[in-house]
């Protein structure tokens, strides 16, 4: 069900690929029906989402949509959908391919900022050490961070590092 | 032989809530689920921004923490409904893909990690509901928690995708209405039972689709005389407790409605002393649970 | 072989633009010049139509042909058409061979006109090659037996019982239920008229039990079935009703003192029966039943009240099985479907919420003789409900379950709308669809009629059903698509308006291809929907596919009307290609009779008996003859094997060479052609009958002129239109790959695999997997070791 985006594509050969997975889409609603957030936020649309996608003549104009960052995970479209695509996946393309290009939200480039920077998204912070000491917990020991540092900069493809090594 | 127990217990934890994570040690160990020492792993990594950015490294990191758990020959019980999905994710398609497999431990071999795919990895809820059981958990209260009203939360992330979590069934969650039980409290059927809590649209920056997410929940909630939510998830607990006193102004037509997480009042129903919960740091509390909860005790 | 002198004639065929736009036929023509043995080659229009045929024939005449090939469309349906032609130019019809180069080149291959040429060429080389090696046959003619055996009594069922018993012919109609009528006995009005289903239907199932012609067997199965068109020998296994359905008066009086209550299947299991039953009061037999699991009377010191009551004394604890043999002409398979499977839509909560019911659960409820009397109530407080919806597509378009549209179900909530709306004006109705269907005769008008009188339809396809704990209301979220609103409706019913999906009664005995979403699968979707490729086997109703009563009538009386066709002849021919026998060359070892699942072949005396008539001609005895003392004409070993030579002349380690089952497998390729389905260039396919012709030997044949791959393709196991041919076959492989082995040659270059004639996508995929493998690896193909046949 779940599959790791195929680093080796290009950009256009990727929007003819999703857009491939995605043909068969007869815009029931079944999707946004389902959607956790399209029932709070009514611009994310997943049907509609889909039929954009579809008329979209590059990748960057998809990427264009803010709502590519707007799903919240729950996989019910891809669960429920009666053609079998798997919407939630197409959605981490996009966004895998968004922060390729700088373009995730401030919030998640702070988050991955800060993943990087400590190997964890909640920092430690003087607060949080005086309560474990109070609840007789141990320190929190940062974990071998250069490691973890040299292996995201290594696999990842947006740019968190000047060392970006390209698969094989 | 049963393999070990280690705790993952997240970063939000750790930092936030660390109370949870010695409720957990405490109190785990207790119904019968060994925690083995704690090791240090790092972020596991949180499955929705950081997986969005980053498809594969999110994996390669996931499978990092998981060779932790590997060298140990332990399993891995954790504290979040996140750090439960992207472990659980990450495992199955590292063990169904043996071509994936291959790639990431080329990755890994950089670190000097290795991953066979041995590991295990379940949510607390799980690994109570599974393991432990309703009977032996019930054996195990001493004070019913009877004057609960509870709404329970088990959160998108631990239910779906439901063939990889296999926590419960998604249509239809049961799991945790069943543990409250157990420890007395009246449990309250809801639609709306599996409406998203919203986080995940804070972490993305929509506060306006958040709040919405978490005012369309308290009302169905309290549509049903709910008087408290149970979860199983600290960002859900965070989204419910902070979100509801950050926003207050935004959610007049909703009851202030405290939220428990599940091992506080597992705790309560032991015996265990109501400081030793951090009820009373809640941002949303209720005088009259707490009086209660400590009523009871004397 | 014959001693005169060969004249070959090849006529191209430009099928209009069908072949010509891709292929250039002049090209072909000309090249067919060159090849042995050919006088004429001509360029047809369209060889098919009357001037064309004209023209061939006047062809034949002018230059004495006594061999013609036309290349052209698939000879699984223009075969008989130039058969004929030939005939009536005074040649024998089996001295015509059809090349395949619509189907095989033109449509599958439109992005590369050069090769598909180059490929047209080789097809009609093969074609030619197999033409010098023809030989006249002469058809036989066997008794047609003047009767129909008609399984399962719904609707289609019982209107071709009627039609073919009222021209006089003998009728067994089986039916698996203890009462004919099937799903239109239990509904309660149809569309677009909104007649009262069983007022229109009572009377016909009333007619068909006491018809002169018509032997009516329920609570039945067919056991058996054997012989061939005209002679089949069937038998019929009728289960112990413990009830004397000629004693029976239906009084009811052993009802009232059973004391075993049952869910009642007959409505839905929303009702209840005792054991012994009658399913609704119309049914026919009208006779009671026992359900011998439910009654306690089995054992008589337990129970034996119903018979203590019984006036008639109908009632028989010790009643048995029967069975009955019957002599057959012609079969009609109207089986019918079921209703798709709420449980796989778990979003609706069908089964968790009690007032969520199934379109049949509401016809029950809903018709004047169902459990509530008509009286429409929801199923938690038998409240009559406000706010009703209906769920469209439940079962149907949808890949996880059932992907085809179900054709009836637009229609029937329609219909049960309007039905709503006249007895309860008040109740506020809504459809949540995603495309209305009402595509027929007076559909548009009821759909419009609906919508006056204030039947909501929303576009949305519900995504989940909640329901409110307390007040056991439903609530509908999804989105309205034509508002790009979320929605979330409350009602306080809702009807899932529920697809079909294949029939799972047990297996027929009966040698039927099934599509791949299982229903049975026609001879030709357009020219022969309600035949199959079995002779004196016709198809109607639901097992065919999904349709309404209207389609499923007018399908039975189509295939009535086939069947009596065939009758009305008193003899069938039977093709010439039944197989011969050496004489001198056997030995009478039996490993042919084994082969043969007709009984064709016998062994008397150390010497072999053919009975022609019943031979199918398959070919899968010829292929495993040990001393090549039987030949199958028109699939001789020296024609196969000629065709594998034209094919492999040039570039053979380019080449694929396909052995194709006339019935399933060559089906599906024409299918991948039809749909234009594109494929490499690289394919030549071989037709025989059956997958079973095919030996070993003739595999050798073509490794030992260079084949770069081939393969070997049949019916699914279950599937194969002579019963065993492909089960023969498979066994065959062993022994083949053994061979490979020993001569060196690479496993991936012999392929066994199952295509069925509904499987075109799958033929497709097919043919590019290996054609790219063997494109992949051409370059590690040995040349191959001439034998001692080659170097001579």
């Amino acid at each position: 069900m779940v599959s790791i985006v195929a680093a080796q594509q290009g950009r256009e050969e990727i929007l003819d690929r999703l857009k491939r997975e995605l043909y068969v889409c007869f815009e029931c609603g079944k999707c946004s029906g389902s959607c956790v957030v399209f029932r709070v936020k009514d611009d994310m649309n997943p049907r509609l989402f889909v039929s954009s996608i579809l008329e979209a003549s590059s990748i960057d104009e998809i990427l264009e949509d803010e709502n590519v960052w707007s799903c919240a995970i729950c996989y019910d479209c891809t669960e429920r959908c009666d053609q079998g695509i798997d919407f939630t996946h197409t959605l981490f393309e996009l966004k895998n391919l968004s922060t390729e290009i700088g373009k995730q939200p401030q919030a998640i480039k702070e988050e991955l900022a800060t993943l990087h920077a400590t190997g964890r998204t909640s920092p430690i912070n003087a607060r949080a050490l005086k309560k474990r000491e109070a609840l007789d917990l141990p320190e929190i020991q940062v974990p071998d961070l250069e490691a973890i540092q040299g292996l995201i900069d290594r696999v990842t493809s947006y740019g968190t590092s000047e060392k970006k090594v390209k698969e094989e | 032989m049963t393999k070990p127990n280690l705790l993952f217990t997240g970063c939000l934890i750790e930092v936030n809530y660390p109370y949870l994570e010695k409720l957990a040690n405490d109190l785990l160990p207790k119904i019968g689920l060994g925690i083995s020492d704690r090791i240090e792993f790092m972020c596991c990594p949180e499955p929705i921004s950081f997986r969005g950015a980053t498809d594969y490294s999110w994996l390669v990191l996931a499978a990092r923490n998981l060779c932790l758990a590997e060298q140990k020959g332990a399993n891995i019980i954790s504290l979040c409904n996140g750090c439960e999905n992207t472990l659980a994710q990450a495992n199955i398609m590292l063990q169904n893909d043996p071509e994936l497999l291959e790639k990431v431990n080329r990755d890994l071999a950089e670190i000097g990690f290795n991953y066979k795919g041995t590991v295990k990895t379940r949510h607390f809820l799980q690994a109570i509901y599974e393991e432990v059981g309703l009977e032996k958990l019930k054996s195990f209260v001493t004070r019913p928690l009877s004057f609960l009203k509870g709404a329970s939360h088990a959160g998108c992330h631990l239910l779906n995708p439901a063939d990889i979590l296999k926590f419960d069934d998604p249509l239809d969650p049961v799991v945790l209405d069943e543990l409250m039980d157990a420890l007395g409290i009246e449990v309250i059927d809801y639609e709306g039972k599996t409406l998203c809590c919203g986080v995940s649209l804070a972490t993305a920056d929509d506060r306006e689709g958040s709040i919405n997410a978490l005012k369309t929940k308290l009302l169905a909630t309290q549509k049903y005389d709910a008087d408290c939510l149970i979860v199983g998830c600290p960002f859900c607990f965070k989204q419910y407790d902070v979100g509801q006193r950050l926003n207050r102004k935004r959610l007049d037509e909703v009851e202030p409605t405290p939220v428990y997480y599940y091992l506080q009042l597992l705790g309560l129903a032991m015996g265990l002393p109501f400081e030793e919960t951090s009820i009373s740091t809640h941002k949303i509390k209720s005088q009259a649970h707490m009086a209660l909860f400590k009523g009871e005790e004397a | 072989m014959s001693e005169e002198e060969l004249r070959v004639g090849v006529f191209v065929c430009k099928c209009g633009k069908n072949i010509a736009h891709t292929i250039d036929c002049d090209a072909v023509a000309e090249y067919a010049k060159d090849l042995p043995d050919v006088v004429f080659t001509g360029v047809n229009m369209f060889s098919c139509s009357d001037p064309g045929q004209q023209e061939i024939e006047d062809k034949i005449q002018e230059h004495n042909l006594n061999r013609v090939v036309v290349a052209a469309c698939t000879p699984r349906t223009h075969e008989p058409i130039f058969r004929e032609c030939v005939k009536r130019a005074g040649v024998n019809q089996y001295l015509f061979e059809l090349a395949n180069i619509r189907e095989h080149a033109s449509w599958v291959h439109q992005k590369e006109p050069e090769k598909a040429t180059e490929k047209a060429k080789d097809i009609v080389n093969m074609a030619v090659s197999k033409a010098r090696l023809l030989e006249p046959l002469e058809d036989l003619e066997v008794n047609m037996e003047p009767a129909s055996l008609i399984i399962g009594a719904g609707i289609a069922g019982i209107r071709a019982a009627l039609d073919i018993a009222d021209q006089g012919y003998q009728v067994v109609l089986v039916e698996k239920k203890p009462t004919i009528g099937g799903i239109m006995a239990l509904i309660d009005k149809t569309f677009p008229t909104q007649d009262c289903s069983i007022c229109i239907l009572g009377p016909l199932m009333t007619e068909v039990g006491r018809h002169p012609n018509v032997k009516l067997i329920s609570n039945a199965v067919v056991e058996r079935i054997d012989g061939y068109v005209g002679n089949f020998d069937v038998s019929v296994r009728k289960f112990a009703r413990f009830v004397d359905e000629s004693l029976c008066k239906n009084c009811g009086d052993c009802a009232d003192v059973c004391p075993v209550t049952v869910p009642n299947e007959f409505d839905e299991n929303i009702s209840w029966r005792k054991a012994i039953y009658i399913p609704f009061p119309q049914a026919v037999p009208s006779a009671r039943v026992i359900d011998p699991d439910d009654c306690l009377g089995m054992n008589p010191i337990t129970c034996g009240k119903c018979r203590d009551v019984c006036e008639p004394k109908a009632i028989n604890y010790d009643d048995q099985d029967e069975v009955f043999d019957y002599k057959i002409g012609t079969i009609i398979v109207s089986t019918g479907f079921e209703i798709a499977d709420p449980l796989d839509n778990p979003e609706f909560g069908w089964g968790r919420f009690k007032n969520v019911l199934t379109s049949m659960e509401f016809e029950r409820i809903i018709n004047a003789a169902g459990p509530t009397d008509g009286h429409l109530v929801r199923p938690s407080d038998h409240v009559e409900p406000q706010k009703i919806a209906f769920i469209q597509c439940v079962g149907s378009r949808d890949v996880n379950n059932n992907p085809y549209c179900s054709v009836f179900c637009c229609m029937e909530t329609i219909k049960s709308s309007l039905l709503i709306k006249e007895h309860y004006p008040d109740a506020e109705i809504t459809v949540y669809y995603m495309d209305i269907r009402a595509a027929g005769k007076r559909f548009e008008e009821i759909y419009t009629s609906s919508r006056e009188q204030g039947v909501k339809y929303i576009r949305s396809s519900i995504a989940e059903i909640k329901e409110d704990p307390l007040t056991k209301n439903l609530f509908l979220s999804g989105e309205d698509t034509t508002k790009g609103k979320y929605i979330n409706n409350e009602h306080d019913l809702v009807v899932l308006s529920m697809g079909a999906q294949k029939s799972n009664e047990s297996e027929l005995p009966l040698p039927l291809s099934r599509t791949p979403e299982n229903f049975y699968m026609e001879a030709h979707p357009k020219l022969k929907p309600v035949d199959t490729p079995t002779a004196g086997v016709f198809l109607a109703g639901g097992a065919e596919s999904p349709k309404s009563i209207h389609d499923s009538v007018t399908q039975a009386s189509a295939a009535a009307g086939r069947a009596i066709r065939l009758m009305s002849q008193g003899m069938f021919p039977i093709e010439g290609i039944t197989v011969q026998v050496i004489a001198d060359n056997c030995t009478g070892c039996g490993i042919c009779v084994e082969r043969c699942p007709y009984g064709a072949l016998e062994v008397i005396d150390k010497k072999l008996k053919v009975t022609t008539a019943l031979c199918s001609g398959c070919g899968t005895c010829v292929a495993d003859c040990p001393r090549d003392a039987l030949v199958a004409p028109q699939f001789t070993d020296e024609q196969i094997k000629s065709q594998i030579s034209a094919a492999l002349e040039t570039n053979p380690e380019e080449k694929l060479i396909a052995f194709v089952c006339n019935w399933c497998s060559y089906g599906g390729s024409d299918l991948a052609g039809i749909s234009r389905l594109q494929q490499p260039t690289n394919p030549r396919l071989i037709r025989t009958m059956c997958s079973g012709r095919i030996s070993r030997d003739i595999i050798q044949h073509a490794y030992n002129n260079g084949a770069g791959s081939i393969l070997l393709s049949g019916c699914h196991p279950a599937d194969c239109h002579y019963l065993s041919g492909n089960h023969w076959a498979e066994k065959r492989v062993k022994r083949i790959r053994s061979w490979m082995k020993r001569e060196g040659i690479d496993d991936w270059r012999f392929r066994l695999e199952w295509v069925s004639a509904g499987e075109g996508k799958r033929w497709q995929n097919l043919m590019t997997e290996m054609s790219e493998q063997l494109i992949a690896n051409k370059e590690t193909i040995k040349p191959p070791v001439k034998t001692k046949e080659e170097a001579s």
